[in-house]
């Protein structure tokens, strides 16, 4: 209903305002421009930044004051509050940085996203910044046309700009004439009836254009022209504020849970901001008149005055939650819990991981864990082992003489009620990342999938292997009995290595060459045990049934052991150059 | 020393392909000088092995090790000098 007749109706009323409102159209334009500008900005220091502002969000927000610091600075330099959050989320989705840090990023971005009105109410009005717009977005151009993304990434920062400039320019003249023909200043409300009016305007502004920046812009502009009273324009500021809460919600609702968690976490703290600038407004007034022309800012020039009241009401509001912080975060914990049934169910990666190619690449190598751990769990079990007893102190020939009885578990059911599906999550994200990453990250995404691969292939192997193992290790043929108990200590052997460099990873060389070391042990062994097999044949020991089951399984776990080997050298050899020395690497 | 930072950041801005390719011969360089030192460590305890029992499993061990990091040096090599260069390195000390 609403899509098919209401959306048209009022796209059709928007039009028609459009195009007969002489200079409610050049407003609207500037808003478009406006928009279009922070879409440029934002998309090129996406590009330019190569990767630096996810690398300042994850280093520098070890403490909340930290957090809190990174999320003011990064905020104010990009003046993209959206652009921050989505790195936030998506690194909170790939646990590189914790909750209480990016709640802490969040607060602080709050504050950053106040310098637009500093730079709208100081650049925007003071000069006649249309001039400076036009060489930017020529620049900009020109510089779009260059092949390398440093570049094309500070082009569309150009373009940005001067379409920010260019927006505010016609925002002003579009007020500037319409207060010729309709004073909307006519209109102020002065009391808490005002308020609460145009705090509700200032909110619903903010979800139409989807931008506080912008809405922000248009406040400033129009208080500049004296088309609003100055305690109303304190009040829409309020709402721009509020209204960016609920367009934060709106896109959380098909996020994941981290990225609900930080909108809960937006909307507590922007509730919380908004509710004591409204109980503070006028002492917040008078105290802006008091620290005004300490600043430099004239007692006539309310648009300076404004920005500084948003930014002081945003500190406030951070002054006041930031020692609430822990039991917000524990809070916080607590809602959007995932249901219990997580079977096949990646850990790591979401659409929200997939867009900042940083944490997608951590995500990606972390889910790429995930599955091996599940797997090494479904092959243990299926070689009637526990990892308990593997990854303890125990010799392994103890280990093995003691589990004897069979693990009762459907290696095939696993493998394709859960491990399969996990894979194909890891294959699916994978290509996503793949578009928009560069020629390092794909070689290791290819990397990564590989890992994957080679991962699924040993739990196909080990079906095999189990149906022969749960035969013979009930004959009476004690030789059968000891080859298949060697089989299972040499995959000890390696899963016991593995772990031991997973944790305590020494120096990198010496991980590639106990992975190598091992990588010749198992073919040592492979060679070994066919020797024996030889002669136990010859000495009538075994029939040839047997022995074909036992060469087949002796290569399936010479297969398994060096695809355990090769995941290893990718997931746990971080060295780029040094990964590349080991063998089998380029299969 | 400050400018020259300054450079670099630069050029990994306008340039990362160059950037990336000299760290990773860099990097390549310093796994060499590592894998030099563990070969030629390795080689030292072998004589020390050796000299006691070269029937031992213990410089069995060694000798294994030594293998592996002289293929690992080997290949890394290769890839420092590109393989006909690295061909020639080895035909030279060979000879």
């Amino acid at each position: 209903m609403l899509k098919r007749i209401i959306a048209p109706l009022i796209f059709l009323v928007f039009a028609w305002f459009v195009i007969t409102g002489k200079d409610a159209k050049v407003i609207i334009a500037g808003i478009a421009i406006f928009l279009v500008g922070m879409h440029y900005m934002e998309n090129g220091f996406k590009m330019f930044s190569g990767g630096a502002l996810e690398s300042v969000l994850e280093r520098f927000t070890s403490t909340t004051i930290r957090a809190i610091g990174t999320g003011f600075l990064s905020t104010a330099i990009v003046q993209s509050s959206s652009l921050v959050s989505v790195i936030v989320i998506s690194f909170l989705s790939a646990e590189l940085i914790g909750l209480r840090q990016a709640v802490g990023v969040v607060f602080g971005s709050n504050i950053g996203t106040t310098t637009t009105a500093w730079l709208v109410s100081s650049f925007g009005l003071k000069i006649k910044i249309a001039e400076y717009a036009l060489p930017m977005l020529i620049f900009g151009v020109v510089l779009q046309f260059d092949s390398a993304q440093g570049r094309k990434g500070l082009g569309s920062v150009l373009i940005g700009l001067g379409f920010i400039f260019l927006g505010i320019d016609y925002m002003k003249d579009g007020f500037e004439n319409l207060k010729q023909q309709l004073d909307l200043a006519e209109y102020a409300m002065q009391g808490y009836a005002g308020i609460f009016v145009y705090i509700l305007f200032g909110a619903i502004a903010t979800v139409v254009i989807q931008s506080s920046s912008a809405t922000m812009a248009i406040i400033i502009t129009a208080l500049a022209t004296a088309q609003i009273d100055y305690i109303n324009a304190l009040s829409l500021a309020i709402g721009a504020n509020l209204g960016t809460t609920v367009t934060a919600i709106l896109g959380a609702m098909a996020s994941n849970k981290s990225g609900k968690r930080l909108a809960a976490a937006h909307f507590i703290f922007n509730l919380v901001t908004a509710l004591v600038a409204v109980l503070m407004i006028y002492q917040l007034k008078d105290l802006v008149d008091w620290l005004g022309p300490k600043l430099g800012i004239g007692e006539q020039d309310d648009a300076m005055k404004l920005a500084l009241f948003h930014t002081i009401f945003n500190l406030l509001g951070v002054l006041i939650v930031t020692p609430f912080i822990g039991p917000l975060v524990r809070y916080l914990e607590t809602l959007f819990r995932p249901g219990k049934d997580g079977r096949g169910r990646s850990k790591y990666l979401s659409s929200e991981v997939v867009e900042v190619p940083a944490s997608a690449l951590v995500a990606l190598r972390k889910e790429t864990i995930h599955l091996y751990d599940k797997s090494l769990e479904a092959i243990v079990h299926a070689m009637n082992l526990h990892r308990k007893a593997i990854f303890s102190k125990t010799r392994i020939k103890d280990v093995v003489a003691h589990s004897t009885s069979t693990i009762h578990i459907n290696i095939e059911e696993i493998y394709q009620q859960e491990l399969k599906k996990l894979y194909s999550e890891i294959i699916h994200y994978a290509s996503l990342t793949m578009s928009n990453a560069s020629v390092d990250d794909i070689r290791v995404i290819h990397e990564l999938k590989k890992a994957a691969r080679q991962i699924i292939e040993m739990v196909k192997d080990v079906r095999e292997l189990q149906r022969n193992l749960n035969r013979f290790s009930k004959s009476r043929n004690k030789a059968m009995i000891a080859r298949y108990n060697d089989l299972r200590s040499l995959i000890i052997i390696v899963l016991r290595a593995i772990q031991d460099m997973r944790e305590m990873p020494g120096e990198q060389e010496d991980v590639l060459m106990q992975i190598e070391l091992l990588k010749e042990r198992v073919l040592e062994s492979e060679f070994n045990l066919n020797q024996e097999i030889d002669t136990l044949i010859r000495n009538r020991d075994i029939d040839s049934i047997m022995a074909s089951s036992l060469i087949n399984d002796v290569g399936f776990t010479r297969r398994i052991c060096n695809k355990f080997l090769n995941a290893a050298v990718i997931l746990w050899v971080h060295d780029k150059e040094l990964k590349a020395l080991a063998d089998n690497y380029e299969t | 020393m400050k400018l020259e930072k300054l450079k670099k950041a630069l050029n990994g801005i306008f340039s990362p392909e160059e950037i990336g390719l000299s760290e990773s011969q860099e990097n390549l360089g310093n796994i060499i000088a590592r894998l030099q030192q563990k070969k030629q460590s390795i080689k030292e305890r072998m004589q020390l092995a050796g000299e006691q029992d070269e029937t031992s499993s213990a410089y069995h061990d060694l000798e294994k090790e030594y293998k592996v990091v002289s293929k690992l040096l080997k290949k890394a090599k290769k890839q420092y000098l590109g393989n006909d260069s690295a061909e020639a390195d080895d035909m030279t000390r060979n000879s």
